[in-house]
């Protein structure tokens, strides 16, 4: 069997990061926008989700969830996977309530290749210093088999998409930061509150 | 929706002090003036108010200016401001200044254990909030902060017992059940999260946010069999819309995310809407639908894609 690939596109990468540099103190979440190509996943873009830990168990993750799905769907995308970075900065796990989303968006979408995305939050510091240049500041999860459980994929199984090196795509990330993008990105908690706010947030990351 | 004269006059505040003019520095009394709102407003800024504060604990101008009792309050609001913002070296320079002016006062002890919290020494930090408890058991902040050492453990579990206890006393404390809430959730307790938004919702009726919340977990909770908790979410929807002059987008979707539940699983005469259901659906949808047509159209194509809205709008 051929090696199962995902690749991230430094559009995605930059989101989740502004989203987390945003909301430092809390948890953030948001879907992933995909495709399948033979056997590697391309994950092309992202939209944030909450910055309120307690949306998550609300009608509004269905709300966002069928939005997103819509707007993918306007791009020739799936919903192919969630992002969570948790609020304590040593708390690597995967929470139960993330792994629920999980499943389902991996049926909603019937795409079973579906990803979780786990920002590792001290790696996440050092990545943008630029101490770990090197390395993405993410744990990729996969479910190998339809009644198999959420598995942490091999680092080397998780590339920058467009060929770019891990370096490149940090500083994309590096540089939205320290011009203050994260201002403007807008997630869904924020568009409940004032539907002006755009959640697509298409002028934000130009990568 | 319009804001009140004291965010007004905070915004505008905040404002002089960031463009201040001779070389950035903003003139003392702004400065006291952007403290004193903040303090009054119990706004949390903490980048900016670490920033002009420090400069103001720093100048012997404000010393001069300033009486001493707003003096040594402008030195603890600025320390936990720089605690939030990392700044440890500053803040201890700040709480050695307290602990010697008032060596016996609880107030400068929380603010000891929150710089040990701060700088991850969480057994000294639960020692020094145990000391005040056993002075005082009746000290809120120190039990308070005694539940977010156990929850800056990772230890949820310890959190929540921690809280319990605190909230056997103070059962009126709505903003404590609102965390017990949230700590319920991220061990997926559902119900018992459930429970305490309710607490909030009868202990503050009048606060939009706890009807909102105790909706969502009413609907979280509902299912195919149990539509009638998704009946009851509705209620509570319709007293934020009541609250909120109609307002709450979060409310409207909440509605409508009921309504279509029950519709679509529903069995028999329960998934039926009455008339008034169906009233209500059309009229959030129709509101929902011309405020995105106003502030952002190109959205409206994904609202409608939600499948939430009754047919026929």
């Amino acid at each position: 069997m051929a090696t199962e690939l995902y690749q991230l596109s430094a559009k995605t990468v930059s989101k989740v990061i502004l989203h987390a540099t945003k909301y430092a103190h809390g948890e953030v979440c948001g879907c992933l926008l995909g495709r399948q190509e033979e056997h590697t996943v391309i994950v092309e873009d992202c939209i944030p989700f909450f910055h309120k830990a307690e949306n998550k168990h609300s009608p509004l993750l269905e709300v966002a969830l069928a939005q997103s799905e819509s707007y993918a769907g306007t791009l020739g995308l799936k919903v192919c996977g969630f992002y969570q970075g948790n609020e304590l900065s040593d708390d690597g796990s995967l929470h139960a309530s993330t792994k629920k989303v999980g499943d389902s968006v991996r049926d909603r979408s019937a795409f079973p290749r579906a990803c979780l995305l786990l920002l590792d939050n001290d790696a996440f510091t050092t990545f943008l210093s630029g101490e770990t240049a090197d390395r993405l500041p993410f744990t990729l999860y996969h479910k190998r088999g339809p009644g198999g459980s959420w598995e942490g994929c091999g680092r080397d199984n998780v590339r920058c998409q467009g060929g770019l090196t891990v370096r490149q795509v940090r500083e994309v990330a590096a540089e939205g930061v320290a011009s203050g993008k994260q201002r403007d990105l807008v997630d869904f908690s924020e568009h409940f509150c004032d539907v002006a706010k755009d959640w697509r947030n298409e002028k934000v990351v130009i990568a | 929706m319009g804001r009140l004269p004291s965010q007004r006059a905070l915004a505008a505040t905040l404002d002089r002090c960031e463009n201040a003019g001779h070389g950035g520095h903003a003139p003392i009394d702004e400065v006291k003036e952007l403290l004193r709102l903040c303090r009054d407003g119990k706004v949390r800024l903490p980048e900016q108010i670490a920033r002009h504060g420090l400069r103001l604990i720093k100048s012997k101008e404000a010393k001069r200016k300033l009486n001493d009792s707003e003096l040594w309050l402008i030195n603890e609001q600025v320390c936990y401001a720089l605690l939030d913002t990392g700044e440890i070296d500053e803040a201890t320079m700040i709480v050695k200044a307290l602990s010697k002016r008032f060596p016996k006062s609880s107030r400068v002890l929380v603010l000891q254990g929150a710089l040990c919290e701060c700088c991850g020494d969480y057994d000294k930090a639960e020692e020094v909030y145990k000391k005040i408890l056993e002075e005082n058991e009746a000290h809120q902040g120190a039990w308070k902060r005694l539940c977010c050492v156990a929850k800056g453990r990772g230890d949820e579990e310890k959190a929540v017992k921690t809280l319990k206890e605190y909230l056997d006393v103070f059962c009126t404390d709505a903003e404590a059940w609102e965390e017990l809430a949230s700590l319920y959730l991220s061990l997926s307790m559902q119900k018992q999260a459930s429970f305490c938004y309710e607490e909030c919702v009868l202990i503050q009726p009048q606060n939009p946010s706890y009807h909102l919340k105790y909706a969502d977990s009413l609907y979280s909770l509902s299912t195919p069999s149990t539509l009638h908790l998704a009946r009851q979410a509705v209620g509570y929807y319709s007293v934020v819309l009541d609250l909120t002059n109609g307002s709450s987008v979060h409310a409207k979707y909440g509605l409508l995310c009921c309504l279509d539940a029950i519709r679509s699983q529903g069995r028999g005469s329960s998934s039926r809407l009455t008339e008034d259901e169906q009233k209500l659906a059309a009229k959030c949808a129709r509101e929902l639908e011309a405020d995105y047509q106003e502030k952002c159209p190109a959205l409206l194509a994904h609202l409608r894609a939600t499948g939430i809205l009754p047919s026929g709008t």
